[in-house]
């Protein structure tokens, strides 16, 4: 019979550092930790915390929102303000925000992957729609005031309110459905030292609003300000911008400023699959 | 380079010879050999036998370094055994062989990450040493959490 090896005894950076930390952040929480004393202690301890990447959509279990919420706030519970990274796939309500930025002062990197909370009514369903008929989304005309708007700006007070919390913050990187060119020149001036801004946004209200940013963006130090967005462009070398309507003003704008070196703006249509509402 | 040979000795007292050129990508051999030129039997007290077997093979490979990556993965693949693959972890980590401990702790992680409670459990002969009070102090954690 062969002698049964105890791996309890397994030294803590092999059993702690190299592999529980590479198991799902969701799973730990729920399941890893239950495994035996060993293994839970293992999983509160701070160490394990300093990265947190929860993922809604490829949970096995279904979890509400508000569960799935609360398990965000136990790991960053849990790193003890150690978090250095944070990735969220998930509705990411002011709530939370506030709580991860009044635990976390060292953390560095925010990004937030489906920032909006839940919307509903006829937007919506004009929405979802212009998603699957995605060429027709220039047909859009939404309008500041609306119920989805009202939304966005909740959510985007919380993140204005975060960001002036998290001192350290040198990444962000953002889907918001709307955000507005005030927001993210406040941001950009509330973070000190940014080294990869990514604001992706869906839609920009308008060409003014879109001038309007590109001429406050003139004004900012960070030069590392990236900003997606579905831009319907007739030229391929144009600077792809950060509206979905291209005027001729805001073309200019943007070649110059791309020429300038200071920004670049891109309208990659790469994350307008993977939606989520 | 000459070509010196080492010799180690796993747990169980078995001796291996390896050439001291491939040995030194451990880099506790090589610091050892460093200090004392590393004349006399390598000890390695806790690595047994067959498992320094496999590291003497990984030690052995004939790899471009480009081709590395892929050879430490398809290494670590071959041997899909969990309490293999952990004391291969272990055994790296005692000689300090980085490359072939994160892939040796990343596929384990690949192989549990799946696995139930009960799975995981069973897989590394963990008993749920945990007492009821523990218990009922998880559950009321959770009721925070929920």
């Amino acid at each position: 019979m062969e002698e049964r090896r105890d791996w309890l005894q397994m030294p803590d950076e092999i059993m702690g550092g190299m592999i529980l930390q590479r198991l799902d952040h969701v799973d730990i929480l729920t399941s890893v930790q239950k495994v035996c004393r060993n293994w839970r202690r293992i999983c509160k301890d701070p160490a394990m915390w300093k990265i947190i990447d929860m993922d809604y959509s490829s949970c096995r279990v279904w979890y509400t929102k508000k569960d799935f919420e609360n398990l965000i706030k136990q790991a960053v519970h849990r790193s003890c303000g150690e978090l250095i990274h944070i990735r969220l796939n998930c509705p990411v309500t002011k709530d939370l925000l506030d709580f991860i930025s009044r635990r976390s002062s060292k953390l560095k990197s925010l990004r937030l992957m489906k920032c909006y909370s839940r919307i509903t009514g006829k937007v919506l369903n004009d929405v979802r729609h212009g998603v699957a008929a995605r060429s027709s989304l220039k047909s859009y005309e939404l309008r500041r005031g609306h119920g989805l708007f009202r939304t966005m700006i909740t959510g985007n007070i919380g993140l204005l309110h975060a960001v002036k919390r998290l001192p350290c913050l040198e990444t962000l990187d953002v889907f918001y459905f709307s955000i507005y060119p005030e927001d993210i020149y406040f941001i950009g001036r509330c973070c000190p030292r940014p080294k990869y801004f990514n604001i992706r946004t869906r839609f920009m209200e308008s060409d003014g609003d879109a001038l309007a940013l590109a001429s406050m963006l003139s004004t900012l130090r960070s030069r590392a300000i990236l900003l997606h967005g579905c831009g319907h462009l007739e030229s391929p070398d144009l600077p792809k911008c950060c509206c979905f309507k291209l005027g001729g003003n805001l073309e200019k704008l943007c070649r110059e400023r791309r020429r300038s070196n200071q920004y670049e703006f891109s309208g990659s249509d790469d994350f307008c699959d993977d939606y989520w509402l | 380079m000459s070509k010196k040979t080492l010799t180690l000795m796993s747990k169980d007292k078995q001796l291996f010879n390896i050439e001291e050129h491939l040995a030194v990508q451990s880099v506790t051999i090589r610091n050892m050999v460093k200090e004392d030129g590393a004349s006399s039997v390598i000890p390695l007290p806790r690595v047994d036998s067959e498992t320094l077997a496999l590291v003497i093979e990984y030690l052995n490979r004939q790899q471009a370094p480009e081709e590395d990556e892929d050879y430490v993965k398809k290494f670590v693949d071959e041997r899909g055994e969990i309490p293999t693959l952990l004391e291969l972890a272990q055994a790296a980590l005692d000689l300090d062989i980085k490359k072939l401990m994160d892939a040796a702790c990343m596929k384990v992680a690949d192989l549990i990450k799946d696995f139930t409670l009960e799975e995981v459990r069973e897989a590394l002969r963990i008993e749920n040493d945990r007492t009821p009070e523990e218990e009922k102090a998880i559950r009321d954690e959770f009721q925070w959490a929920f």
